[in-house]
C-alpha cells in the first residue's frame, strides 16, 4: 500500500499541483495545497485514490477561492460572471510576449462559467469522463457536452483577447 | 443517416467511448465528408485547448521526496494525538477543580471535624513555589462578627485531611521552572510541617494587586480562616493563597474570592458564589480589564488573562488569570511544549 502511494505520488503529484495552481495562480500555495491533498489520502486511503485526490484538491481549491474573494484579490477565481481580470490588462513590466500570452489563457480561463472551467481543469489534469462525472454531479453524458463548450469558449475568449490586443498595438 | 453530435466527437478524440460506439463513428465518418470535417475541427479546437492550458503551468515542479511528505504526515498524526490527549486533561483540569468545589461544599461538616482531630499543612508543592522565592506576602485581615473569621491570628499551616487525598497530577508551568499541583490535594509528606509554619507565619504587603472587585468586599485573612475554613476555600491547589475577601449575603449566598500567587508573582483568582453573582463579577472585571487596556491598545499588547468558569446549579466556581499560565496549566504537560 505504502509503495502503491508513493507510486501515485510519484506519478500525480505535477498533475494535482498544475490542477490547483490553475485555481489559485499561486505556485507556492498550489504546492502546499497539493502537499496537504497528499497528506490527507495518507489518512484516508480511498478505494480510488486518483479521483479521490482531484475531489479533494478541487474542494481545497473552492476553500481557497472564498479565502482570495475574501482578501479582494484573484478575481479570477470568482464566480460565473466573466470579470475584468487585472492580468487581462498586463502591466507595464508584462512586455514579455510569453507573459502576455498567459496572462490572456488565464483571462479566458476566468471567462468561462465556474461549471465549464472545473470540467475542463478536471479533463486536463487527465481524469476521465466518469470521474469528471462523480466528482462535478454531471450526467455521464453531459460531460462531453460541457467540455465542448468549454473548449470553444476557452479557445474563442482567447481570440478574442488577440484581436483586441491587436487592434491595440497597430 | 445520423450525423454525429458534437459533443460526441469530443468524447470520442477523449477516448470517452465504449469499442462499439466508436466503430460507429468511425464507419459514419469514412462516409461523411461532414462529419469528417467536423471531427477535424473538433481535434484542433481540443489541441488547441490543450495547448493554451499547458501555458498555464506554475513553473517548474519539484516535489519533495515521498519520504519528507509522509515523515511530515506522521509528525501531524503524532501532534494531533497529542493535541487529544491535552484537552483531555483540559477537561480532567475542570472535572477535578468542579469535584473539589463539589465536594468542599457537600463535606464541610466532615472536614471541620476532621480539621478539630489533625494539624493543617499546606501542600509541600506550594511550599517549594515560595521557598524558592524570598518575597514575602501579606494576609490582611479584617474584623468580623463570623465566629469562623474571629479566630485570634497565628501561623497556621495548611494540609488538607489525609482521608480526602485524590490522586496528584502534575503539570509544567510556563516557565517550566517549578511545578503546580491541579489535582484537589497534594499529600504531605513528613516532616514538612515546619516548612509550612515557615510559608504561613509571614507578613507584609502583597506583591501584587489582582485589582478591585464590584460591591463591598471584607478582607479575610488566610489565618483568620484558619482551621476550619480550608477544606471549603475554593482555589487552585498547591498555590499559595494571599488574600480571601468575602462578600456577605443571605445565607449560602455569600461570594468567595481568593487570591493566589504564582513564582512570578502574578495572581489568580478563584471567585465562588451563586452563579448571577459571579458572572456579573466576572463581566465587570473584564470590563474593567478592557477599558483598561485601551490605552496600552497601541503597544497591541494582547489580553493576558482568561477566566474559566464551571456553573453547577446556581452556584459558578470562575478561576480568572494569566491566559499563558492556566493554558499551561490545562495544556503543558509531562514537559513537551507546543503552540497553542
Amino acid at each position: 500500500m505504502a509503495d502503491e502511494l508513493e507510486e501515485l505520488y510519484r506519478t500525480t503529484y505535477p498533475t494535482v499541483v498544475r490542477f490547483l495552481y490553475r485555481r489559485v495562480w499561486d505556485a507556492d500555495r498550489a504546492q502546499d495545497l497539493a502537499q496537504e491533498v497528499f497528506m490527507r489520502l495518507m489518512a484516508h486511503r480511498p478505494e480510488k485514490p486518483r479521483a479521490w485526490l482531484f475531489a479533494v484538491a478541487a474542494n481545497l481549491a473552492r476553500d481557497e477561492a472564498r479565502a482570495a474573494v475574501r482578501r479582494k484579490r484573484h478575481l479570477t477565481l470568482l464566480k460565473d460572471d466573466p470579470v475584468t481580470l487585472p492580468s487581462m490588462q498586463p502591466s507595464a513590466e508584462e512586455t514579455v510576449e510569453q507573459d502576455e500570452r498567459r496572462s490572456k489563457v488565464e483571462a479566458a480561463l476566468g471567462a468561462l462559467t465556474k461549471r465549464d472551467r472545473e470540467v475542463l481543469l478536471l479533463w486536463d489534469a487527465g481524469m476521465s469522463y466518469p470521474e469528471i462525472a462523480q466528482q462535478t454531479g454531471l450526467a455521464l453524458g453531459a460531460v462531453g457536452t460541457t467540455l465542448a463548450r468549454a473548449r470553444k469558449r476557452l479557445v474563442d475568449a482567447y481570440d478574442r483577447m488577440e484581436q483586441q490586443s491587436r487592434a491595440a498595438h497597430s | 443517416m445520423r450525423h454525429i453530435p458534437d459533443e460526441e466527437l469530443h468524447a470520442y478524440l477523449d477516448q470517452a467511448l465504449s469499442r462499439s460506439q466508436c466503430v460507429e463513428i468511425e464507419s459514419h465518418l469514412a462516409d461523411c465528408p461532414g462529419c469528417s470535417a467536423l471531427r477535424d475541427d473538433t481535434a484542433a479546437l481540443r489541441d488547441r485547448t490543450t495547448a493554451l492550458l499547458a501555458r498555464l503551468g506554475p513553473g517548474p515542479i519539484v516535489p519533495p521526496s515521498f519520504s519528507t511528505l509522509r515523515d511530515r504526515y506522521e509528525a501531524e498524526r503524532r501532534w494531533r494525538r497529542q493535541w487529544t490527549v491535552r484537552a483531555g486533561w483540559a477537561a480532567s483540569l475542570i472535572l477535578a477543580a468542579g469535584l473539589g468545589w463539589k465536594m468542599n461544599q457537600r463535606v464541610q461538616a466532615e472536614v471541620a471535624r476532621l480539621q478539630a482531630d489533625a494539624p493543617f499543612a499546606v501542600a509541600p508543592v506550594a511550599i517549594r513555589l515560595l521557598r524558592s522565592d524570598s518575597r514575602s506576602v501579606t494576609l490582611p485581615t479584617a474584623p468580623t462578627s463570623k465566629t469562623l473569621l474571629s479566630r485570634p491570628r497565628q501561623a497556621v499551616a495548611l494540609r488538607e485531611p489525609t482521608s480526602t487525598r485524590l490522586p496528584v497530577a502534575a503539570f509544567q508551568v510556563a516557565d517550566e521552572s517549578a511545578e503546580v499541583m491541579v489535582a484537589s490535594y497534594a499529600p504531605a509528606p513528613e516532616g514538612t510541617d515546619q516548612a509550612s509554619q515557615e510559608v504561613f507565619s509571614v507578613e507584609s504587603q502583597p506583591a501584587v494587586s489582582g485589582g478591585n472587585l464590584q460591591g463591598f468586599w471584607r478582607n479575610v485573612g488566610v489565618d483568620g480562616l484558619e482551621p476550619s475554613t480550608p477544606g471549603q476555600l475554593p482555589r487552585v491547589p498547591g498555590l499559595p493563597v494571599i488574600q480571601v475577601q468575602v462578600q456577605p449575603g443571605e445565607a449560602g449566598a455569600e461570594v468567595t474570592a481568593v487570591d493566589q500567587q504564582l513564582e512570578d508573582g502574578q495572581l489568580i483568582r478563584t471567585i465562588e458564589g451563586p452563579a448571577a453573582k459571579v458572572s456579573s463579577l466576572i463581566a465587570t472585571q473584564e470590563a474593567e480589564d478592557a477599558s483598561n487596556r485601551q490605552p496600552a491598545a497601541a503597544n497591541s499588547n494582547p489580553p493576558d488573562k482568561m477566566t474559566l468558569t464551571l456553573r453547577q446549579g446556581d452556584r459558578m466556581l470562575a478561576v480568572t488569570g494569566p491566559s499563558k499560565v492556566l493554558g499551561s496549566l490545562m495544556i503543558s504537560r509531562g514537559g513537551v511544549r507546543r503552540r497553542y
